[in-house]
């Protein structure tokens, strides 16, 4: 309990002090505010670009069959200033991701938090903000 | 002990952040109420430097030096409703049309925002767009004119001409994201008379509309040394029954530099781009 409140006051305190970069499109246009989903995969492919990062995960579905996703995050340096840089995100890193689904049913998710296997958890700079 | 490791992290890391936040917020919440000054009743707090000042005189709007460097972090302001700092009982004097517009950008959520498309927020949006970044003015006195920078959306800059020329006619022949702008000091206050806009852009994030009648006049106060007072008239004709002005507090990012952020690198917006507007129009 008091770690789980840890972890919310930290997070939500890093979310209002990091460098104010957010994304920089509608969120709900694009994801379901009411679909949060966690992901727990390896990774493919990283992207360090702008405006978005884009972490693609073999995740395996219930049935056993593993599908890609796109997860979508903040801009790069929001990831690399909390540690999330190119040697923690290398490729065939077990991660898990919580994010909001898209809209438009493909395997894509707007990013809230990525967890490392070593207990690690940082925000992913999701453009779910506040007033959204 | 890892654990406890990254208990102690954690415990560590929301206390610097959660004094970090309050104290920008105290920063933000009344800035008019101090001087250069210290802040009153915080012992151990460091005094606040005075503003900056050219040789001249004229406020210095950036850095003092290296030591003294920072940004100015623009605040999302959505409803400008909100910020109405005259009139704000009659809301927004919207034109039939414009308000008409306006409701339809709400009720589809916003898609059609031209930051999305990584396209330049002139006017307005500059200082209260959706993805916050930062920016800087560049004072160059002896070329008599202020140069603004922003870290994002597209590389955009705006040039700020104090020599004293009128606006040219090409401005309007050729309206732009940015327009023209001239400025002059008023006392501490950077006056910025911005006109030839495009209609490309919206005026707030929240989908207030723009035309290229805009005659935008920005003032901008660095009121102590930690923030910056925003206000604009917005004298649109093409929109709006008459001019309305709007304000807010701007807070310097000390220590920060602007860092390069391409906003087209790596747009997926538009493959996600819902549009199919019947989705979200509901009855």
């Amino acid at each position: 309990m008091r770690r789980t409140l840890i972890g919310l006051l930290t997070v939500g305190a890093l979310a209002l002090s990091i460098a104010p970069l957010r994304a920089h499109h509608s969120f709900t246009a694009e994801f379901d505010q009411n679909k949060l989903i966690t992901l727990r995969g390896s990774l493919t492919k990283v992207e360090f670009t702008n405006p978005h990062g884009w972490l693609y995960l073999n995740v395996k579905d219930s049935g056993g069959k593993v599908q890609n996703w796109a997860v979508e995050t903040g801009a790069p340096i929001q990831l690399i200033r909390q540690g999330g840089d190119k040697k923690s995100l290398a490729i065939g890193t077990e991660i898990v991701v919580d994010g909001w689904l898209a809209r438009d049913g493909s395997r894509t998710v707007n990013g809230r938090t990525i967890k490392f296997g070593d207990g690690r958890e940082i925000l992913a700079g999701s453009s779910n903000t506040a007033g959204q | 002990m890892r654990d406890h490791g990254i208990s102690r992290f954690l415990i560590v890391g929301s206390g610097v952040s959660l004094v970090l936040l309050l104290a920008g917020l105290s920063a933000i919440a009344s800035p008019g109420q101090r001087g250069g000054g210290g802040r009153g009743g915080q012992a151990a707090a460091r005094p606040m430097p005075p503003v900056p000042r050219l040789s001249d005189g004229t406020p210095n709007l950036g850095w003092a030096d290296p030591a003294h460097k920072g940004v100015w972090r623009t605040t999302q302001h959505r409803d400008f409703a909100a910020e109405l700092i005259e009139r704000k009982e009659e809301g927004i004097p919207f034109q039939p049309w414009a308000k008409a517009l306006y409701e339809y950008r709400i009720k589809t959520e916003l898609k059609d925002d031209p930051e999305g498309f990584c396209l330049p927020t002139g006017g307005p949006s500059a200082t209260s767009n959706r993805t916050q970044a930062p920016w800087e003015f560049l004072q160059l006195p002896e070329q008599k004119r202020i140069i603004r920078i922003f870290q994002g959306q597209a590389h955009m800059w705006q040039v700020i001409y104090l020599d004293g020329r009128p606006h040219p006619q090409e401005a309007f022949d050729l309206p732009s994201w940015m327009g023209h702008s001239v400025g002059h000091w008023d006392g501490d206050t950077l006056v910025v008379d911005t006109v030839g806009f495009n209609e490309g852009n919206w005026l707030s994030v929240g989908g207030a509309v723009q035309t290229s009648q805009l005659h935008l006049i920005e003032r901008f106060t660095r009121v102590d040394y930690n923030n910056m007072r925003y206000e604009a008239t917005i004298d649109d004709p093409g929109a709006y029954t008459r001019p309305f002005k709007i304000g807010w507090n701007l807070p310097w990012g000390a220590g920060q530099e602007l860092v390069e952020v391409v906003c087209v690198e790596n747009n997926k917006y538009p493959n996600l781009y819902p549009a199919d507007e019947g989705q979200f129009l509901k009855p």
